[in-house]
């Protein structure tokens, strides 16, 4: 399990800080979406909950173990697809046959799996691929070592359309009661359909967190024709030809899907009708 | 391979997995001080060798390799350091190194398996080897065939002076070594010439704000009621020792500041020049 506590942290030369005061604790077999504005500390969170950066205050663990400490054997359950990442100009073969022997879990054949998902032969070189495919097969390396926790930070960026649908089947076929997937994210589109938790952030703290079958039972996200339709909404934006609404969500209604870019918007205008829920 | 202490076995498997994935990038380092030892040897023993008019110089050119040799040791034990760490010089190239599942111990002494212990090897083995390439190119003896090993070994005193010297030339380029070791893990990026920079600082700046020539003059003093103490010849002998041995415990602090700044690396650099 993965608790953050009294988490604060601001970078060197800059005194406010990017995360103030964070509690978090996030259950294993989740997919969370974190979701912010740019700026709030997204992948910041991502480094200090992996260990890269150390906590101005509070801690960050990981079974039990503060990931500062950055043990192999914390390391051997955690990996990170960072938005930069880098990958050595070798084949893939290779790059495997290296770096595997650090995760216990690692499974050729799921690598080779992940790889049919996303229409890439298992004997490509890395140097030789764009930089799509490297992010491809980078994500499918990610998702066959298995570990516990697996943190991808803006994992889409670079993706094509049919490339974003890949990765969508390749964290839903990932996805185990023992594996916490958590994705940072501006593009909520490209997961909406893929996320089971959604934690939002931004400098105060933590302003949502919770599963997405809650939201699905407390708010209903509809498409307005009318500005009447928009009465007692809890929130509406204009879209291409009607409204995009929240509302309210009684036991009689029907459960919608959450539109998360809407979510979001009503989030950050009315914090408070989020903390009331 | 899950354990948390320091493994041998993951150490091994970090310094194959990062000679492979650098190949590339220690196949042009080495290349390059191979190339360039070698072509100085050549044009070396070309200027000495005897043509119809002049006979060949073997002395002259071992006293000239071994100078060239010498500068070319000192500066590539330097460059050497200062690239110890450059899988730290980039966001992308530092999450992948800090983010391995290894043993912080492990993966500092992969990379100074590879570029100190390594490296070091590779560069006496370039020399001996750009000597006998050279040599044998103008039909002249190597240079090395000349260290008079008998000599230096010919009695107990010949072999103390001689040990010394080697202990103390080898301290020398193992310190140098370290100081742009540490340069290399504080300025990954650009390290030999911040590194370099931050010591020409240090030059100009410490003898303004410390007192070197009151420091000098009592090092001096001290000194000298050793000289004038008349001591048996034993004492002397350990206090040459000692001296050496107090050299080898800063080389080994050397090394240990470069772990205590290693271990605190994040993904931010956090002493960053620009």
């Amino acid at each position: 399990m993965l608790k953050i506590k009294n988490l604060s942290y601001s970078y060197p030369g800059n005194s406010t800080p990017v995360i103030s005061d964070l509690q978090l604790e996030i259950q294993p077999g989740a997919i969370y979406g974190l979701l912010g504005a740019n700026g709030t500390g997204k992948s910041t969170l991502l480094y200090l909950i992996s260990g890269l950066l150390k906590p101005a205050t509070g801690k960050v663990t990981f079974n039990n173990d503060e990931t500062i400490r950055r043990l192999p054997k914390t390391l051997s359950e955690i990996f990170l697809v960072a938005e930069e990442f880098d990958l050595p100009s070798i084949s893939l073969d290779e790059y495997v046959r290296l770096n595997a022997p650090f995760y216990p879990r690692f499974s050729i054949e799921q690598m080779h799996s992940y790889l049919e998902h996303f229409r890439l032969s298992a004997d490509i070189h890395l140097g030789h691929l764009s930089m799509g495919q490297r992010k491809k097969a980078f994500i499918a390396f990610a998702l066959a070592c298995n570990t516990s926790l697996l943190l991808m930070d803006e994992p889409t960026n670079g993706l094509d359309i049919p490339g974003k649908a890949e990765f969508r089947r390749a964290i839903v076929s990932a996805s185990s009661s023992e594996r916490t997937i958590i994705i940072s994210t501006h593009q909520v589109r490209d997961l909406e359909q893929v996320l089971d938790h959604v934690a939002m952030i931004d400098r105060k703290g933590l302003i949502l967190n919770t599963s997405i079958a809650a939201i699905q039972n407390k708010l209903q996200f509809i498409f307005a024709h009318n500005p009447a339709e928009c009465a007692g909404a809890l929130w509406s934006s204009p879209v291409a030809g009607g409204y995009s609404i929240i509302r309210r969500r009684d036991e009689n209604m029907d459960e919608t899907d959450v539109n998360l870019e809407s979510l979001f918007e009503l989030a950050y205008s009315n914090p408070e009708i989020i903390n009331a829920l | 391979m899950n354990q948390n202490h320091f493994s041998m076995a993951r150490a091994c498997t970090l310094i194959q997995r990062n000679i492979i994935e650098n190949k590339r990038y220690l196949a042009m380092i080495f290349g390059v001080i191979f190339g360039l030892t070698l072509c100085i040897s050549i044009l070396i023993t070309k200027a000495f060798h005897g043509d119809d008019r002049y006979y060949s110089d073997v002395a002259a050119r071992t006293f000239a390799i071994a100078t060239a040799f010498a500068w070319i040791a000192i500066i590539t034990v330097q460059v050497l350091g200062s690239i110890a760490f450059n899988n730290l010089n980039s966001k992308s190239r530092r999450i992948s190194a800090l983010m391995l599942p290894a043993a912080r111990s492990e993966k500092f002494f992969a990379n100074i398996a590879i570029y100190l212990a390594g490296g070091n090897i590779c560069l006496i083995i370039f020399l001996f080897a750009s000597d006998s390439l050279s040599a044998a190119i103008f039909g002249m003896p190597p240079a090395w065939t000349k260290i008079p090993l008998a000599e230096m070994f010919q009695s107990l005193q010949a072999a103390e002076i001689s040990i010394a010297a080697i202990l103390g030339l080898l301290w020398f380029g193992l310190f140098a070594q370290s100081i742009y070791l540490i340069g290399s893990v504080l300025w990954p990026r650009l390290s030999f010439l911040k590194t370099f920079v931050a010591l020409l600082a240090l030059q100009i700046v410490l003898p303004i704000i410390l007192p070197l020539d009151i420091i000098g003059a009592a090092l001096t003093n001290i000194f000298n009621v050793f000289d004038n103490w008349n001591a048996p010849e034993i004492v002397a002998h350990i206090m040459g020792w000692a001296t050496m041995l107090m050299l080898y415990v800063l080389l080994a602090a050397m090394y240990l500041i470069a772990w205590h700044i290693y271990k605190r690396t994040e993904v931010i650099q956090r002493f960053k020049t620009r």
